[in-house]
């Protein structure tokens, strides 16, 4: 400022212009405090403070209370959490989840990343119908999957089981089961079932922006197809693949429905199982569960940061309608058909099999191995069609799909348009806490909600679920838009502004309509989601905001498994019915999109 | 239109110190080239002429209005600038005319003058034939146009280039350079162009600023920075250079250096004291060779390394005096390896920079 | 920080409680004047039942009830296992009354509500007909009656073999059996009721000291989930589950499933599922209609019918279908649960039966 003022001193006019850089001094001061962005990232603080960041607190604060019979003292304990970090019980179960966790992971990346790299690189056939069967199992609720598999693979009564032993016996062959669901390999199996299309959803991207002419390199020194995509394209997209993996993992090591169920029975037991009977079995050890919920909770965050340091040495922006050179895709020659059929292989098992079964379900009075005339009933969908319980939980479900894919498409584009944009450690902070509750399991994340709007007039109404949804997809809603963000390169808004927009005009004229095929999609993929939530829902729900998830589950548990295949049948239908008009109506190609990250 | 005028304008990003103090004066019309090494602070100080970058200390003119400081900066859409970003920054969900039209329909103006301004600029940048088409089926040359055209179509006060050729491929580059040049010189817009290329600075420049390292290292006509470099770093990014390593015995305007063979060697004036350590530095092409010796003094004997043809001129390496020279010859005659020479170098070509002062000043008397 | 929340909220709850269940016992009518009680539910409207109980069955028991009295419409919120207490205890303290009437199925959990004053007290006409193992004083009353069963196959299991059965829960250990049955680790109430027999010290002689250890012994299948097992016996996976419940094996049978089961001998019985007035009643009189309802000869239909479970109402018929069928036979001799010791030995015996199966 010295120099200034030296240098206005030696000027005559100016004094007047010291004015008004006062003036002006002024003005951008108050600007800079309280500006728009300024103002938005306050607002979008408290937003993810109180939905995503508050019920955290209060689950986690959960595990330091002593516990009565019943559920927790007043008194603050440290026992629950001593008992669970130090117990050889606990760790032992902890242990088992990662275990498992790993096993479905590695079993996910291997077959997701071969699907990735056969549609997004190699001349498979019928790939545009491969494209939307291979993320199929996204809109099939994993419970009313895992009760389509307990149908199929059942050792003695499995349909798989049943019509293979009936072949063999035309044959005269007395054949033993196929497969058996009831096994530790059945986790694995029917987890990584549901899990694969996520590493294929986040690889996929990569592999597709990658330059073609990296690989044709590989091809002009000699190398074959199967060298060239396993020496060039998995190595150049392993931060991709890295990045799902960590997904998957934590995921999976969530989860407790798949293991819980059929888990038990291989004599194998799960944290995240062993949180739910601490939470919902006599007599509940409610601290216990909170802390046994931070175990997974530290290894998601570990997980979490892990693939922040690795993304972002990894990203790198991509200019859209650039130079990007898109070269020919490997021909796959003899091995065209091979290839098909592992993929058609999946879509059997992942799809085809398991709706199917559901279907099936859905039209029987009870479990049966065989299927015969009488056994069969059309009254699940009358009662269905009759029951306004159902009705309601419908309007529920889509009210809150909604409302939930709407929000994390605002809240989730703000935030990431601040980060990526506005580079600060504050807009940083925000996104990585909008991001964080994707490492909390849903259960913990409820019980927190539950304890922390139970006081305000929104307790037992759809709103509170709307919270817990808005918490959960967000980070979806981040990394997506995020993505999107990435890809419009920043001198695009620049050089709006440099035309005249104000920024506000630039992001609207440009960067939104850049960005609106990627955001439509991030819209019905939150919208399915929320469709499918349960873990967060089955704690919040009250006596008018019951959602087809919740009645599913009610009857699953009351054990109606046929009626709730039937609920599971409508569920499916109506996430089918949304994809579909993604297609027709906003001529967005969601399997396209979501996977171009 | 109006002049550019910094003052020592200073950026921070956090603890880096990207751009340390810069002094600028441009003037109405004039054409004015930020030229240095990538991350040399030039694309950070066009930007604060923008306006997309804050100021952390200094101040930015423009015209009259005071733009920018620490406290204070106008948003680039009130600068009254136009811009052609590296990447072009085509909106691909637009046509070519969108894109140019876009900004004069943010000032309202009634599509008549709209249409007619936006036929002009397409047809000073020769795009006339392409206002229809979607921005994302043109090529990179065709983009880099209607960047241009959609930069000029407003009429700014000020036209800002920041690396505005660099992903073209070299023909379309060299004669993008031309029309670039023709176009402003008929426009008269003052113009701040950064780039790396020495070759595009020299084409389009009036004046040449040649920056590193945050800091100014010499301002001048493109023919000063060329044969007057202020610094050993000018002298060595711009053109190619001949190092000797010496010490000074005679200062002045006949100064003479001892190379590290013990043999002297004349050189240019300069203020350096006698007995410091210099960098010599002689331009390839300014060296004379010959098979005879051609007497008289400044003449040393030297042996061909090897030599190739470039077609315009013979790029020739050679030893001399202790060490390895290179030489740019025209017309390229035959050189054969091993060739016994005579190379002479004229003192008025050698410029003396003391070693390790990069700043110290070494003009030309 | 919510530990002063919560004590706060506690005390403010305290006094509301007091000054309510004052208001409460002044109002109400004589339990036995039915037509003035109706006449004020009418007047509320509805109620709100938190049932435990499958959500169907729930319903139609509510359904019935509405029948009989038009004009007060029965809400369902289904809180199974240890939710529902979680939840009104936690609703209550935050000032939310929406629970009438609560029908949970853990012993500790209504134990404490009637300690903590947390029910209202009612004496219903027919309190009198109850044993008293069914009440906790006049605040909360079983009014259905879960007998431990051992549910099969019928295409799976022979006579010969449910006769097996049926004689003696040790029969399980016949080497015929290894491997054709199933076993459940869930934790639940009426899951331990044999369990809680087996290691009974009176029964020490019957049972021998690795009892649970030789059931594990015989390789069961271990199932997490209490209605995964069933469900699997029912299509025919394994033979038969050694013990699932009454009304679960009941309500399969009138589904069409085949599936018989026996009564082994001695039968534990349980009182499976308690109701109570939540002393913060918003619609106090149609709850209390209600409860009325459910311990009146009517209730014990409805839960004959609806929910195939046994209503402790003494006196009461037994018009469930399946009674009549020539397979059937009732327990011969019930063992009834020792609920003094259930809470300490409830969660060790429990440790010890799952590691038992598991191993």
């Amino acid at each position: 400022m010295a120099i200034f003022a030296i240098r206005t001193s030696e000027n005559p006019a100016g004094d007047f212009r010291l004015a008004q850089m006062k003036e002006q001094r002024r003005a951008a001061r108050m600007q800079r405090w309280f500006g728009p962005e300024r103002i938005l990232w306050i607002i979008l603080m408290v937003v993810v403070l109180a939905v995503s960041i508050a019920p955290l607190v209060f689950a986690v604060d959960a595990s330091f209370y002593e516990e009565t019979k019943v559920g927790l003292s007043d008194k603050r304990s440290l026992d629950a959490v001593i008992n669970v970090y130090f117990s050889r019980e606990y760790l032992g179960y902890l242990l088992n989840a990662l275990a498992l966790s790993a096993v479905v992971t590695g079993l996910s990346l291997v077959v997701g990343v071969f699907m990735a790299l056969l549609v997004a690189r190699t001349d498979l056939p019928r790939k545009g119908l491969m494209e939307l069967l291979v993320i199929m199992p996204l809109f099939v609720s994993p419970f009313t999957g895992l009760i389509a598999w307990i149908a199929l693979g059942s050792e003695r009564t499995g349909f798989i089981n049943v019509a293979w032993v009936r072949f063999w016996q035309v044959f005269g062959v007395d054949a033993g089961p196929l497969v058996n669901i009831w096994s530790f390999g059945g986790v694995v199996w029917v987890m990584f079932l549901f899990f694969c299309p996520f590493v294929y959803l986040f690889t996929i991207g990569a592999m597709r922006n990658m330059d073609a002419s990296l690989e044709e390199a590989a091809r002009a020194s000699g190398a074959g197809p199967v060298y060239t995509l396993t020496r060039i394209t998995i190595p150049m997209s392993t931060p991709a693949i890295f990045s799902a993996g960590l997904l998957v993992f934590i995921l999976a090591a969530e989860l407790y429905t798949i293991p819980g169920i059929i888990g038990t029975n291989a004599g194998f037991t799960t944290l995240p199982w062993k949180i739910y009977e601490d939470s919902t079995a006599f007599p509940v050890h409610r601290a216990h569960a909170a802390a046994a919920g931070t175990m997974i909770l530290w290894i998601a965050l570990i997980g979490l940061l892990l693939q922040r340091r690795i993304t972002r040495r990894s990203e790198r922006y991509v200019t859209m309608g650039g130079k990007g050179f898109k070269g020919q895709l490997l021909p796959l020659g003899g091995l065209k058909w091979p290839a098909f059929a592992v993929l058609a292989l999946y879509v059997l098992s992942a799809d085809i099999l398991p709706l199917v079964s559901i279907m099936l379900s859905s039209f029987m009075r009870f479990s049966s191995a065989t299927i015969s005339l009488d056994l069969l009933t059309l009254d699940h969908y009358r009662t269905i069609w009759n029951l306004p319980d159902v009705r309601s939980a419908t309007l529920n479900t889509f009210i809150l799909a909604v409302l939930s894919g709407a929000a994390c498409v605002v809240i989730g584009f703000l935030i990431s348009f601040l980060e990526v944009r506005r580079s600060g450690r504050g807009a940083r902070l925000l996104a990585t806490l909008a991001v964080l509750p994707a490492a909390v399991p849903g259960m913990v994340y409820g019980i927190g909600l539950l304890w922390l709007y139970l006081r305000t007039p929104l307790y037992g109404s759809i709103w509170i679920l709307l919270l817990a949804m808005i918490a959960k997809f967000l980070p979806y809603g981040v990394l997506v838009s995020r993505s999107g963000i990435m890809q419009v390169h920043p001198e695009l808004e620049q050089s709006a502004r440099m035309s005249g927009a104000s920024p506000l005009r630039a992001v609207r004229a440009i960067l939104m309509p850049m960005v609106k095929p990627t955001m439509i999609a991030l819209l019905f993929f939150v919208m399915l989601q929320s469709i499918k939530e349960l873990s967060a829902s089955a704690l919040l729900y009250g006596r008018n905001s019951q959602t087809l998830s919740v009645l599913t589950w009610h009857y699953m548990d009351g054990g109606e498994y046929q009626f709730a295949s039937a609920v599971g049948v409508v569920q499916t239908v109506l996430m089918i019915g949304l994809v579909l008009l993604t297609r027709a109506a906003f001529k967005v190609r969601l399997e396209r999109v979501m996977a171009s990250e | 239109m109006s002049g550019i005028s910094l003052q020592s304008v200073h950026k921070y990003y956090g603890a880096f110190h990207a751009v340390k103090g810069i002094d600028l004066e441009i003037e109405d019309g004039e054409f004015v080239v930020l030229l240095g090494p990538s991350g040399c602070g030039k694309t950070t100080t066009l930007r604060c002429v923008a306006g997309l970058e804050g100021v952390s200390q200094g101040r930015i003119d423009l015209g009259m209005k005071t733009v920018s400081t620490a406290e204070l900066s106008i948003p680039p859409e009130k600068r009254d600038i136009g811009m052609v970003f590296q990447s072009y920054a085509i909106w691909p969900h637009m046509t070519v005319a969108e894109n140019v039209a876009f900004g004069l329909r943010l000032k309202k103006l009634p599509a008549q003058d709209i249409a007619r301004r936006v036929t002009t600029a397409l047809r000073r940048v020769g795009l006339e034939h392409l206002a229809g088409r979607g921005a994302s089926q043109l090529s990179g040359g065709q983009q880099q146009r209607v960047a241009l055209a959609r930069a000029i179509v407003l009429e700014p006060k000020v036209l800002l280039f920041d690396e505005p050729l660099s992903n073209l491929d070299a023909k379309l580059r060299e004669r993008m350079r031309f029309e670039l040049r023709q176009l402003l010189q008929g426009l008269g817009i003052t113009s701040l162009y950064v780039t790396h290329d020495q070759q595009e600075a020299m084409v389009v420049a009036d004046r040449i600023v040649l920056m590193n390292e945050g800091r100014i290292e010499q301002i001048g006509s493109p023919h000063d920075i060329y044969y007057r470099p202020s610094t050993l770093f000018g002298a060595e990014f711009v053109g190619l250079a001949n190092r000797l390593r010496g010490r000074l015995v005679a200062s002045g305007s006949h100064s003479r250096a001892r190379l590290a063979n013990g043999e002297e060697i004349a050189a240019g004036p300069t203020t350096v004291p006698v007995g410091t350590e210099v960098e010599l530095i002689v331009r390839p092409e300014l060296v004379e060779l010959s098979t005879n010796n051609p007497g008289g003094e400044h003449v040393f004997r030297g042996k061909v390394e090897t030599s190739y043809f470039l077609g315009n001129i013979a790029d020739l390496y050679f030893s001399v005096l202790g060490q390895q020279m290179r030489g740019q010859l025209s017309p390229p005659n035959r050189w054969e390896s091993g060739q016994d020479i005579w190379v002479r170098i004229d003192p008025a070509h050698v410029l003396v920079f003391p070693v390790s002062a990069t700043a110290s000043t070494v003009r030309a008397a | 920080m919510r530990t002063g929340i919560r004590t706060l909220a506690s005390m403010a709850f305290t006094a509301l409680l007091a000054v309510a269940t004052t208001l409460h016992a002044q109002e109400m009518p004589d339990p036995a004047d039915e037509a003035a009680l109706y006449d004020m539910a009418k007047s509320e409207g509805s109620l709100v039942w938190y049932s435990g109980g499958a959500l169907d069955t729930t319903k139609a028991m509510a359904t019935a009830f509405q029948k009989k009295y038009p004009g007060i419409q029965v809400e369902v919120m289904r809180l199974p296992g240890a939710s529902q207490y979680q939840r009104f205890m936690e609703e209550v303290a935050a000032g939310h009354d929406i629970a009438d009437i609560l029908w949970l199925s853990d012993h500790p959990s209504m134990v404490a509500l009637v300690d903590d004053g947390m029910v209202a007290e009612w004496k219903i006409p027919t309190h009198d007909r109850f044993d008293p193992r069914y009440l906790m004083g006049q605040s909360a009353y079983a009014f259905n009656r879960v007998d431990s069963v051992i549910i099969y196959n019928e295409n799976l299991v022979t006579e010969e073999e449910a006769e097996l059965l049926r004689a003696d829960w040790r029969n399980v250990l016949d080497p015929r059996f290894a491997s054709r049955f199933a076993v459940t680790s869930a934790k639940c109430g009426a899951c331990y009721a044999p369990i809680s027999l087996f290691l009974d010290p009176a029964q020490a002689n019957t049972y021998p000291e690795d009892f649970l250890e030789q059931v594990g012994a015989q390789k069961p299948a271990v199932y997490g989930d209490f209605i995964a097992m069933v469900d699997r016996v029912v299509a025919g996976e394994k033979d038969f589950a050694y013990w699932s419940f009454e009304s679960i094996a009941a309500t399969r049978r009138a589904q069409g499933a085949p599936v018989r089961w026996v009564y082994p001998q001695p039968t534990p019985a349980f009182p499976s599922t308690w109701m109570a007035i939540s002393a913060t009643a918003p619609h106090p009189a149609a709850a209390r209609l209600f409860l009325n309802w459910m311990g009146s000869e009517d209730g014990a239909l409805s839960l004959q019918r609806d929910y195939y479970s046994k209503p402790t109402l003494q006196g009461v018929e037994d018009s469930r279908s399946f009674v009549s069928e020539d397979w059937y036979q009732p327990p011969a001799e019930l063992y009834e649960v020792d609920f003094e010791h259930w809470p300490e030995r409830y969660e060790t015996d429990m440790a010890r039966w799952v590691k038992a199966i598991q191993q």
